[in-house]
């Protein structure tokens, strides 16, 4: 009794450093962490849909297609987000057998075609959700308009049920998998793991996402209307490039940065030229090499995009030169992130 | 002695913060000043009543009761009633079926890109006192950052003061300037420099009511109804009790060219060939009926309409029905007049090129309101009234004396079109009636969107959980 009250009360800073847990404890936590998530995000685009309508109200069809799209996005990038966190958490210790989970089935869930047809699969699953509720909301409304809180809450219920529930499933894999590697996932070479396997399918994904985004931003500017304000012009269209950069500069060391570090403390990297690859220092690459990797993208994509692009642009000009300045941006940021990743914990293993 | 002086501090702390209240503090009369003029608006009246332009467009008023305020809104064009430009607004169209007679809805008409009513670059100005007090909006320089180097085609000033006062200014160089809001104008009626002022205000002690709006070389339809110059103006001024009060105001309309014939209308009179005659003789309907007679090919009539007085209100005024005439006490005058009312159909080149295919155009050249008021309330509120027993605060409202308005009775010359139908009457004035588009889904089309939704949904559901049965276990 005395002991527990001698015992020093855990700073706030201990209470949050991640500590291992029982794996079904791991899962619950982030059910809850997809729950808040879901709702920031619905939150989130439901603020940003209403937003871009005159009237603040949505007609059925934009609110159904928001519902969709929103589901089926969400679906998707979850899937490969949480498949990396429960693999890298799994890797480091962060999570422990508990004797619920099931042994891995000899399948090598880390090809490219197994991860990215798995997110697939899950943006069809969010899509087929989405939809059976978008087609329900649209009996509902019966030809009415939408407000912000309809949209809200029909977000909510769409992409962040089609979240969790994707982020359930890839974190469980995520686990499993590192708790107990199949025998046929076999080692790779950094460069093509890094380069081919991940980060083009996943600048590919960005760009086809950043075009989306901004046809939702920009469909109601007026083109080529010079004496007009809200208008499409080249300022206007690029003025959120440093917002863009840091955004996937974020979202691209967090997933493949992860990925990295987890395949590498599982041993399933090989490096072809070690000599040049690995040099002799503990961490070559500092967060300083993902900076200025940015700032160079920002500022040599963004000149580009300036001199490419006319003053007045059309929409279609617009959703191209966004959906190629994030693609390349995402395959360069993701790539480094993966290599960075990748090469300090092999150096830290030896 | 310590509570005595802290009640006492209280009912002193209480007094100070009610005196500046006090209705009667100050000995003087509640005035009320208001105004508003355009030199054209234009209006599609079929399929659905809807304004694309008033221009230049002045309102303005004053107040003075327990305090002083003022406010006035000045636009070359507004977007004050419905539209202006690309998009239509019909303001009593219940679309959505949800929202009420409120809802603006819009009908993309397809002529020039669409220009957003609340709009900050378009060239109207606001201000309020106490508040905003003054705004300057010039078109196209206040659009963005990258149109500051362009010259100004037109210009909004608005400036609302203490006294009260209120000064507005409106100009445009034209009304269908390339890429103005209302360039879409161009084939319906083109318009030459565009000015619209107003200044309402107290001067020793006489609230002073003063409006304005012009207009040079007006042309409708490329020319089949040539206006030279017009010109509204409208003063009214009320002294108060015991004092004088008058109103007066005219539109002179100069050099008008239709079917071969050029002639003037002013003071109530048609000037043509050095003769004059009134508007409402024998000669002047005469002229008038003959003159739409040979407009009959162009598909156009033109009415002249004199005092407004008799009108009944449609969405003329943006305002409920205002008193006309003048007071015998000194307190009131008011007075409001009207233009000529152009009535077109209007033929396919001018509206091919939209989606909307408007069928007909009326326009409004000329119009002028103004009032002024002066009275010596002693209703409200004062700090006297404490100590002066019962006292009735919601006073009976006044009933003013109206006198008959100052100008002569005139006849309204278009309300002579009675047996046409509908679609070819008149609707200048008339109050619009409330389109709904709204249709609701068929109980077939719900019924197959709730079957899919839910065999979606089981689909969907059945997949997820098989797959985290798999991987996540029960």
């Amino acid at each position: 009794m005395t002991m527990a009250l001698d015992a020093p009360k855990p700073t706030l800073r201990e209470r949050f450093t991640p500590r291992a847990q029982g794996r079904t404890q791991y899962l619950s936590g982030q059910v809850f962490a997809g729950l808040i998530n879901a709702l920031i995000s619905a939150l989130f685009v439901s603020a940003y849909g209403i937003t871009r309508v005159s009237s603040h109200r949505l007609s059925p069809a934009t609110a159904a297609t928001i519902l969709i799209a929103g589901a089926a996005i969400n679906a998707f990038i979850t899937a490969i987000v949480s498949f990396y966190t429960g693999l890298s958490d799994a890797a480091s210790g962060l999570v422990t057998k508990d004797g619920t989970e099931k042994p891995s089935p000899d399948v090598d869930v880390l090809s490219a075609a197994s991860l990215w047809g798995r997110a697939i699969a899950g943006g069809l699953g969010g899509a087929a959700w989405g939809t059976g509720l978008a087609f329900l909301a649209l009996a509902a409304l019966n030809r009415r308009e939408t407000h912000f809180l309809g949209l809200f809450v029909g977000v909510l219920v769409t992409a962040g049920v089609a979240s969790i529930t994707s982020g359930l499933a890839g974190n469980a894999l995520g686990v499993r998998t590192g708790l107990d590697l199949p025998k046929a996932i076999m080692p790779r070479p950094a460069r093509r793991r890094a380069w081919r396997d991940l980060a083009l399918p996943f600048a590919i994904v960005f760009g086809i996402f950043a075009a989306a985004f901004g046809l939702l931003l920009f469909h109601d500017y007026h083109v080529g209307a010079q004496f007009s304000s809200h208008v499409l012009t080249e300022k206007e269209i690029l003025a959120d490039l440093p917002f863009q950069v840091l955004l996937i500069t974020w979202i691209a060391n967090f997933v493949l940065g992860r990925a990295g570090k987890a395949e590498a403390t599982l041993g399933l990297v090989t490096f072809e030229d070690p000599e040049r690859e690995l040099p002799n220092t503990k961490s070559p690459y500092g967060i300083q090499a993902m900076v200025w990797t940015a700032v160079i993208v920002l500022f040599a994509g963004g000149s580009l995009a300036r001199f490419i692009l006319p003053s007045y642009p059309t929409l279609v000009e617009v959703l191209i030169a966004r959906g190629a300045f994030s693609l390349v941006t995402a395959f360069v940021i993701g790539g480094m992130a993966y290599m960075r990743g990748a090469v300090n914990t092999t150096l830290e293993q030896r | 002695m310590k509570r005595t002086l802290s009640l006492a501090g209280i009912f002193i702390f209480l007094v100070a913060i009610v005196i500046p209240f006090d209705a009667r503090a100050a000995s003087q009369l509640d005035i009320d000043g208001e105004t508003e003029a355009f030199a054209v608006r234009v209006e599609y009246d079929i399929p659905l009543p809807a304004s694309i332009g008033t221009e230049p467009h002045v309102i303005g008023e004053i107040r003075r009761t327990f305090g002083e305020n003022s406010k006035g809104l000045s636009g070359a064009p507004t977007n004050f009633t419905a539209v202006t430009g690309g998009d239509v607004y019909d303001p009593w169209a219940g679309v959505n079926g949800n929202d009420g007679p409120l809802k603006v809805s819009t009908v993309q008409t397809g002529i020039g890109p669409p220009v957003d009513p609340h709009n900050p670059g378009l060239p109207t100005a606001e201000c309020f006192y106490p508040g905003n007090a003054s705004k300057t909006v010039s078109f196209p320089r206040d659009l963005r950052a990258e149109t500051k180097p362009i010259p100004p085609t037109s210009y909004a000033n608005a400036i609302c003061g203490a006294g009260p006062s209120t000064q507005l200014t409106a100009y445009s160089a034209s009304d269908d300037v390339p890429g103005s809001p209302t360039a879409s104008l161009g084939p319906i009626l083109h318009t030459g420099p565009l000015e619209a002022d107003s200044m309402l205000q107290p001067v020793h002690g006489v609230v002073t009511s003063n409006a304005r709006a012009s207009a040079h070389d007006v042309k409708v339809l490329d020319g089949v109804i040539r206006i030279g110059s017009v010109e509204a103006e409208g003063v009214s001024t009320a002294e108060g009790p015991g004092g004088k009060d008058s109103t007066t105001g005219h539109i002179a309309l100069t050099n008008i060219t239709a079917a071969g014939q050029t002639f003037s209308v002013a003071e109530d009179e048609i000037t043509v060939a050095n003769q004059r005659f009134p508007i409402d003789s024998s000669a002047g309907q005469a002229f008038l009926e003959n003159l739409n007679n040979g407009l009959a090919g162009t598909g156009c009539k033109l009415s002249v309409m004199g005092p407004a007085s008799p009108y009944p209100q449609g969405f003329l005024l943006s305002r409920k029905p205002p008193a006309l005439g003048t007071a015998k006490d000194g307190t009131f005058a008011a007075s409001m007049y009207g233009g000529m009312l152009i009535l077109c159909d209007l033929p396919h080149a001018a509206t091919d090129p939209t989606t909307f295919t408007p069928q007909r155009v009326q326009i409004l050249v000329g119009f002028v309101y103004s009032m002024a008021r002066a009275v010596k309330d002693d209703a409200g509120f004062g700090t006297g009234d404490f100590f002066a027993g019962t006292k009735t605060f919601n006073t009976p409202s006044r009933t003013l004396t109206i006198a008959a308005p100052p100008v002569k009775p005139s006849t309204v010359v278009a309300a002579k079109v009675d047996t046409a139908p509908i679609s070819q009457q008149p609707q200048a004035f008339a109050p619009s009636g409330r389109t709904i588009r709204y249709k609701p889904l068929a109980m077939s089309t719900r019924i197959a969107l709730i079957a899919i939704g839910i065999v979606l949904l089981i689909a969907a559901t059945n997949f997820a959980s098989r797959r985290l049965k798999e991987l996540v276990g029960s």
